[in-house]
């Protein structure tokens, strides 16, 4: 394994270092610029989308974590009763 | 007596060396870390297991270890060795991650895209150490803090540096909380770190349903390398999104998850046996980790810094958000979330952060992609 500079230098030009780097950076950023994009003109797109298949009214959250919401609700619920009951004008 | 005497020299005491020693004591580390530290137990105990069990040292003509055909231990690392354990985690991780965050502050992805830097540059400064470019692109992509990921491309570019590869990666994302903050505070002021950001918006599930069939277009053919893992990662996410595949879409996150993670965690354990695991390479593999890890997290949060310059009033984002670029969901955005809390308990920055934490797992992925292609073809 060679440590000196000027071989490591070497090492860097000859398996075209710096160009696959910059090439893939380049890569990684078109692609997630690209969906980046995409996420940014889908509400637009499905506001036309909705006036011919309008969106139903149920969120169509899944049955796990409908029920986790139902707990959380209970828990900030369950808070709030203790809070009022213990001081009954709290806001 | 002589059958006893020959039973004796087969025995796993008398070819044991100091090296299997020193690697039996590191897995029991890993093992006390994962029961006494609570540090990535669903990782580091079977990890720390089957490095107990791959340095017991076997006998000669006894089909016992992962590198013996044949053998129990490599039929169950096959799933290592030809990628078939990363996909199928990915799928589960797919299942389980909620992207809504990311639908609704699309500009937080290019953090994720950002923060791949670390895998780039850790590919530069491998070549410079002498190691070949299939290896350099290996290590390098340690620095996308992604363990599937990490073994995904090891077994197909280095799968002699395997080993090593997988428990640097996965020891520094255990290492997030640690890493991470002394960079988050030295390239960050204080008046960055108190940045409030804007709530984000109500995102509708047709966007959810939609998402991965668009982000996994565009992924795949940008960089057919990737089609696997981002494949696997949106088949999951459609299937928990859709609503219509509830039970396997449950499946895949929690029983098919954690089969796989125990096999794969106590395979790669097993697979590093002293001999090919304690050597020079293994080190600097070591050092190289810490480095990646180091610019990925510099490089989230630089560009940040760098969007905040475009970028005013409320749509300004906090540079600590950028730290979550790294793909190790979610205790990279916890770690955002502390480090703030620290600053100011009123800013809840933790589901900002894993915007840019999820889009780091696809940049990681799109970036094993890049990497097998230039390297392999």
């Amino acid at each position: 394994m060679t440590l000196d500079i000027n071989s490591g230098i070497k090492n860097i030009v000859e398996g075209q270092g710096v160009d696959i780097a910059i090439t893939g950076m380049v890569i990684v950023f078109i692609a997630l610029g690209l969906i980046t994009l995409s996420i940014a003109f889908l509400p637009k797109i499905l506001k036309i989308i909705a006036k011919v298949f309008p969106e139903s009214a149920t969120t169509g959250v899944s049955g796990e974590f409908a029920a986790e919401e139902d707990n959380v609700l209970a828990a900030i619920g369950f808070a709030l009763h203790k809070r009022i009951t213990k001081d009954p004008y709290a806001k | 007596m002589d059958i006893f005497s020959s039973f004796l020299t087969t025995t796993a005491m008398s070819t044991m060396t100091w090296g299997n020693a020193m690697m039996i004591v590191i897995g029991i580390i890993f093992i006390m870390l994962a029961i006494v530290k609570d540090y990535e137990p669903l990782l580091l105990l079977p990890i720390g297991f089957g490095v107990v069990v791959g340095n017991i040292p076997f006998v000669q003509g006894m089909s016992l270890s992962v590198y013996d055909e044949g053998s129990v231990l490599s039929y169950i690392y096959l799933g290592v060795s030809h990628g078939v354990y990363p996909p199928l985690i990915f799928l589960g991780i797919g299942a389980m991650t909620d992207f809504s965050t990311m639908l609704s502050n699309p500009k937080l992805v290019l953090l994720g895209a950002a923060a791949q830097i670390g895998i780039f540059l850790t590919f530069i400064g491998a070549l410079f150490l002498g190691f070949k470019p299939s290896e350099a692109g290996a290590i390098g992509i340690i620095g996308g803090a992604d363990g599937p990921t990490a073994i995904f491309l090891s077994a197909i570019l280095a799968p002699h540096l395997l080993g090593a590869i997988a428990i640097a990666a996965y020891s520094y994302m255990a290492l997030v909380p640690v890493i991470q903050p002394p960079i988050m505070r030295i390239l960050t002021t204080k008046k960055e770190r108190l940045i409030k950001m804007k709530a984000p918006r109500e995102v509708s599930q047709r966007e959810k349903i939609i998402f991965p069939v668009v982000a996994f277009l565009i992924a795949a053919l940008i960089a057919p390398g990737s089609v696997v893992l981002i494949g696997m990662l949106f088949f999951g996410n459609l299937m928990k999104e859709s609503c219509v595949t509830e039970r396997l879409a449950n499946t895949a996150r929690h029983a098919f998850i954690d089969m796989v993670t125990i096999l794969l965690g106590f395979s790669v354990g097993a697979s590093t046996q002293a001999q090919t695991f304690l050597t020079p390479q293994s080190l600097l593999i070591f050092g190289l980790g810490a480095l990646s890890f180091s610019v990925a997290t510099a490089g989230g949060l630089l560009f940040a810094k760098f969007m905040n310059l475009f970028l005013k009033g409320e749509n300004k984002i906090n540079p600590l958000v950028g730290a979550a670029g790294v793909s190790a969901v979610p205790d990279s955005a916890r770690v955002v979330q502390m480090v703030g809390q620290q600053e100011d308990p009123h800013n809840f920055l933790l589901m900002h952060a894993m915007a840019p934490n999820v889009a780091g797992v696809i940049g990681s992925a799109i970036a094993a992609g890049v990497l097998w292609s230039v390297l392999v073809l």
